[in-house]
């Protein structure tokens, strides 16, 4: 399997505590593999988002690596990051964080837009495919004011996949919703992945983990431990279960 | 523990409550120099004239002058204290040499003013040195006017010759002399002082006497009343005549124009302070909505809460206003070279101190109560719609016309300049505030602008009773007015040069006023009307029985276009219909225009407008016309004439226009500052979420530079357009409550100035503070704006 991210001794701490154990990232070694759905979990304050900002390249390093498709991101100019996260990276984040200014379909066609990939007809249509697919397509000219918090969530996918990203990296992507639009979430997140494209995803819920094909642990900063679960097959495997397995893990881990 | 919150919040937003410090400093600075200001012109005024003691009423005479007469009249008044005769020795400017230490010399030639040579009088009329004391000058000593040396490099030490024929007789400058009333451009004479005995040599050898016949009168109120009687009485009045309150708006007339530009800017910055108070305050207000539903929770009136917020905005009016005044007290120095010049090192009163504390403290009560109304919003909002109230429910719809420009309709348009403009468009109101402020700031840079410029033109000349010409004669010696009046027809009509002239007659007549009081009036005949003057209503005289009268006279006369008026012409009593009001500010503002026969007896005085063909050089045909004329005809290259009547006003403008051009680019970059600094607060995660999805911080810098640069432009064009255009009637209201004779000014506006350099300027000032403030972005942590 091709390795699509990889972090190398990673090292994360804020203000002017620069020591070690000060760090709120200690050290964290990670790859993940094209087409991967892995879960970061964790107790709060263990770290899981700074990570996922850092891996991601939205928040700078104090110390360590991350490779990208190859290429050492964590060295790059803000400039260039921004036109990777542009054109190769999609972010869901807890809330949907769309603009305001924007209706819903605008906001999706954004970042098609602004790549300058294909053509602004493309792009519409495009867009339109990815809301008629997520079941947003009545909603396209709404304010965002205007919508549920499960369908402002879901625009926020359809904006993360615009520019067809080789990775998605959420944060708490069903943490504020309640729990008919999460499981619409999850199963557009499984969707997704089986589409090949690679997810990683900060939760603390065990419904969303049990969906993913590995989960990391981690604790103080540092990778406790990781459980493969496998690929879902939503034909041939019962959910139920995988949570089941899932939760009696977690409880181990005193989660 | 309020304390406490308001140092930490004053700590928190440091820019902003700095910036909002610094708009208040400003608007209170100039509250205060402007009312500083005018208290000292007038109290150096009337301090320098306690010691000069100006007279009242003072009729100028050219010629032989019968004083027993004038004794008889002025015992035959009650109400007259005293009078006196001062013989003002009038020199020819070609006849009076400067000569310099280093041997070189030059002669007063081009000197528009009157040159008189008077010695010192015993009680009134006294001219001072620089401490305002009496100056009585030794033999072979000189007293300078100080008005002369902004035209000619004299200083203490250098050698005066006065030549006349074989005659010659030097002086050496001592001192330089304070004129208590020829001490404006606008005054057509002006005075050295010499010693007695060396006053009697030189009217035996050059020049000629004018009578300066002045009165003091124990009531001032009859000034008017006295002009009348005495023009009537048929005493010598071969000359101008001027009343003490002339003399006194005269001299504060340049200081005052000053005045009426910085309390004007202060009253527009003060509006503006209070919109950025209301902007920084709602801002504020959004940011802390859950801490007030809080409050109102928990049962805390909403008077305490407004306390509580009043408290940071009061402790900043304070000291704001403090400082400002503090400053005041420096910077007004910088405005008063030329009352000090002038009048003197003005005296610092009570009123100098108190006024402007009352001034600031209008500021101070006008920024709190505008707050205070503000605040009372917090009053309509719902402790339930404040608790639930977060940061991402900001009131953003996006009306059908903004979906005009959608993304998926606008094809070609570049996505940075789609979402700056989409943004200018969802939230209008925001913007519309930024707009109003570039409209006003460009307003206030160029209506003085313009104000100044129409004060240099060259049209200028329309508000001086005066058609546009390219030389002026005045013809006025009362002995021989009939001959040299001929002369001068004879030179002009046989000079090829000459495109054509135009001769006007000043006459006095005598008009019934408001209160059905025969007066005396200046009216000027012609056979052409005067069709350029500036009209505020009706027309130019077309018949005989049609007079035109300046704005002054029409006050005194209380009469308007197509009324009649009852004058007295060459002893006959008849009614004219008054068929228009023109601008003056010539004479006091009081003169009348009529065309067709005149009484040649009642004339005192010819003007004629010559206009000269092509390409003929008018300075030299001054030099020309002064040579074959003579010393007692007045010839003057006409735009001269207006650059040095108007030179001390325009001096004294320019100072202000400068020092308001300063104020505007200082105002205009700390508002884009403080604006940014709220706009980037509430617009944190629409910056942050911009830079998650892909856009570098150039782009958004861009963004910004495009939506604030835009609503700028259209407000700096709209203002352009405003102050070239409506601007004129501000300024005409203005000029008409200061009563020069203008009640409706016409701007002649410099295309560049107004059109391009302002403008410009403003644009560069909003473009560079945008890249400035946007420069922030740099550090900005996507993730920690995602958590705000």
């Amino acid at each position: 399997m091709k390795i699509v991210l990889e972090a190398k001794a990673l090292y994360k701490s804020f203000g002017k505590e620069k020591e070690d154990e000060a760090a709120v990232l200690r050290g964290i070694n990670l790859q993940i593999g094209q087409g991967e759905f892995v879960v970061i979990m964790g107790q709060s304050g263990s770290g899981k988002s700074t990570l996922l900002y850092n891996i991601s390249g939205m928040d700078r390093l104090t110390r360590g690596q991350v490779l990208f498709d190859g290429e050492d991101i964590s060295s790059l100019s803000d400039d260039k990051i921004s036109k990777i996260r542009l054109n190769k990276m999609g972010f869901i984040f807890q809330h949907s964080h769309l603009l305001k200014t924007l209706s819903i379909k605008e906001n999706i066609m954004l970042p098609g837009i602004k790549a300058g990939k294909k053509t602004r007809a493309e792009v519409i249509r495009d867009a339109e495919e990815l809301m008629q697919r997520i079941g947003i397509e009545a909603i396209g000219g709404h304010d965002i004011t205007k919508v549920s918090g499960g369908q402002l969530q879901r625009a926020g996918i359809c904006r993360a996949l615009i520019n067809s990203p080789g990775i998605i990296f959420g944060d708490e992507p069903t943490g504020a919703l309640n729990s008919g639009a999460a499981l619409e979430v999850m199963k557009i997140l499984n969707d997704i992945n089986q589409n090949g494209t690679t997810l990683l995803v900060v939760t603390h819920d065990s419904k969303v983990a049990a969906r993913a094909e590995r989960v990391i642990y981690l604790a103080d900063g540092k990778i406790e431990t990781e459980y493969m679960l496998g690929k879902y097959n939503s034909e041939k495997e019962d959910l139920r279960e995988r949570e089941n397995e899932m939760n009696k893990w977690l409880k181990q881990r005193g989660f | 523990m309020n304390l406490s919150m308001v140092k930490k919040d004053l700590l928190r937003n440091k820019a902003i409550n700095i910036t909002l410090l610094l708009f208040i400093v400003l608007s209170a600075a100039l509250m205060s120099i402007g009312t500083m200001i005018v208290i000292q012109v007038f109290e150096s005024i009337d301090t320098m004239y306690k010691i000069a003691r100006p007279p009242h009423f003072m009729q100028m005479h050219m010629g032989d002058a019968e004083l027993g007469q004038i004794n008889d009249f002025a015992e035959g008044i009650d109400y007259v204290e005293d009078w006196q005769d001062i013989e003002m020795l009038n020199v020819y400017g070609g006849n009076i040499w400067i000569k310099k230490p280093d041997g070189t010399s030059f002669s007063m030639i081009n000197s528009l003013l009157d040159l008189g040579f008077i010695k010192q009088s015993e009680k009134y009329d006294l001219l001072l040195n620089m401490d305002n004391k009496p100056i009585y000058p030794s033999k072979g000593e000189i007293g300078v006017p100080i008005i002369l040396l902004d035209s000619y490099d004299i200083d203490i030490g250098d050698t005066i010759t006065i030549k006349d024929g074989d005659f010659s007789m030097s002086f050496t400058v001592t001192s330089y002399v304070r004129d208590s009333q020829m001490n404006s451009t606008m005054c057509s004479s002006t005075r050295f002082l010499v010693n007695e005995r060396e006053h009697e040599i030189l009217k035996e050898n050059t020049g000629k006497i004018e009578h300066l016949i002045e009165f003091y009168l124990k009531d001032l109120s009859q000034e008017m009343k006295f002009q009348t009687a005495y023009e009537n009485a048929g005493l010598p009045a071969n000359g101008p005549a001027i009343t003490y309150t002339a003399i006194r708006l005269v001299s504060g007339l340049p200081d005052i124009m000053m005045v009426v530009v910085i309390i004007l800017v202060s009253f527009f910055l003060i509006f503006i302070v209070c919109l950025c108070l209301r902007f920084t305050i709602l801002t504020a207000m959004e940011e802390e909505i859950k801490s007030i539903g809080t409050m109102r929770a928990i049962g805390i009136s909403f008077r305490d809460i407004r306390k509580l917020y009043m408290i940071k905005y009061r402790a900043l009016a304070i000291a704001g206003c403090i400082i400002g005044y503090v400053i005041s007290i420096f910077a007004n120095r910088l405005f008063l070279s030329n009352i000090t010049k002038t009048f003197g090192s003005p005296q610092t009163g009570a009123a100098t101190v108190i006024i402007p504390i009352f001034a600031v403290c209008i500021v101070y009560m006008l920024e709190m109560h505008f707050s205070k109304r503000i605040m009372k919003k917090i009053k309509r909002i719902s402790v339930v719609e404040a608790l639930i109230s977060s940061e991402g429910n900001d009131k953003i719809k996006i009306s059908r016309a903004v979906r005009c420009l959608g993304l998926q309709r606008v094809k070609r348009l570049p996505v940075n300049l789609f979402m700056g403009v989409r943004d200018i468009m969802a939230k209008g109101k925001i913007y519309f505030m930024l707009f109003f402020i570039m409209l006003v700031t460009t307003s206030i840079m160029v209506v003085p602008m313009n104000l100044l410029n129409t004060f240099k033109s060259p049209q200028f000349i329309n508000y001086m009773g005066k058609s546009i010409s390219d030389i002026v004669i005045s013809v006025s010696t009362a002995e021989s007015l009939t001959d040299k009046y001929d002369k001068t027809v004879e030179i002009l009509s046989g000079d090829a040069d000459v495109a054509n002239y135009s001769i006007e007659a000043r006459t006095v007549y005598e008009a019934v006023n408001k209160d059905g009081e025969w007066i005396n009036i200046n009216v000027d005949c012609s056979d052409k009307a005067n069709e350029e003057l500036r009209y505020i209503s009706g027309n130019m005289p077309v018949n005989e029985n049609e007079i035109a009268i300046s704005v002054m006279n029409a006050n005194e006369l209380g009469a308007s276009a197509g009324k009649t008026l009852k004058m007295r012409m060459g002893g006959q009593q008849t009614e004219v219909i008054v068929s228009g009001i023109y601008q003056d500010v010539t004479s006091g503002g009081y003169t009348a225009k009529m065309t067709g026969d005149y009484d040649k007896k009642a004339v005192k005085e010819y003007s004629f407008s010559v206009n000269l063909k092509d390409g003929v050089n008018a300075g030299q045909k001054v030099d020309q016309y002064h040579e074959a004329m003579g010393v007692d005809v007045e010839v003057m290259d006409m735009e001269e004439f207006a650059r040095q009547t108007v030179g001390g006003v325009t001096r004294q403008l320019s100072k202000a226009v400068l020092a308001v051009a300063a104020m505007v680019a200082c105002f205009v970059a700390l508002f884009i500052i403080l604006y940014l600094k709220l706009q980037i607060v509430k617009e944190y995660s629409h910056i942050a979420i911009s830079k998650a999805i892909g856009f570098t911080v150039l782009d958004i810098r861009k963004q910004y530079l495009i939506k604030t640069c835009l609503v700028s432009l259209i407000g700096i064009l709209v203002g352009t357009l405003f102050a070239n255009t409506l601007g004129e009637g501000i300024v005409s209201g203005i000029i008409g409550i200061v009563g020069i004779g203008i009640s409706k000014i016409s701007f002649v506006i410099n295309p560049v100035e107004a059109y391009l350099f302002c403008p410009l300027i403003i644009l560069i000032i909003v473009v560079s503070m945008t890249w400035y403030c946007s420069a922030v972005f740099k550090n900005y942590n996507i993730i920690r704006l995602i958590n705000e």
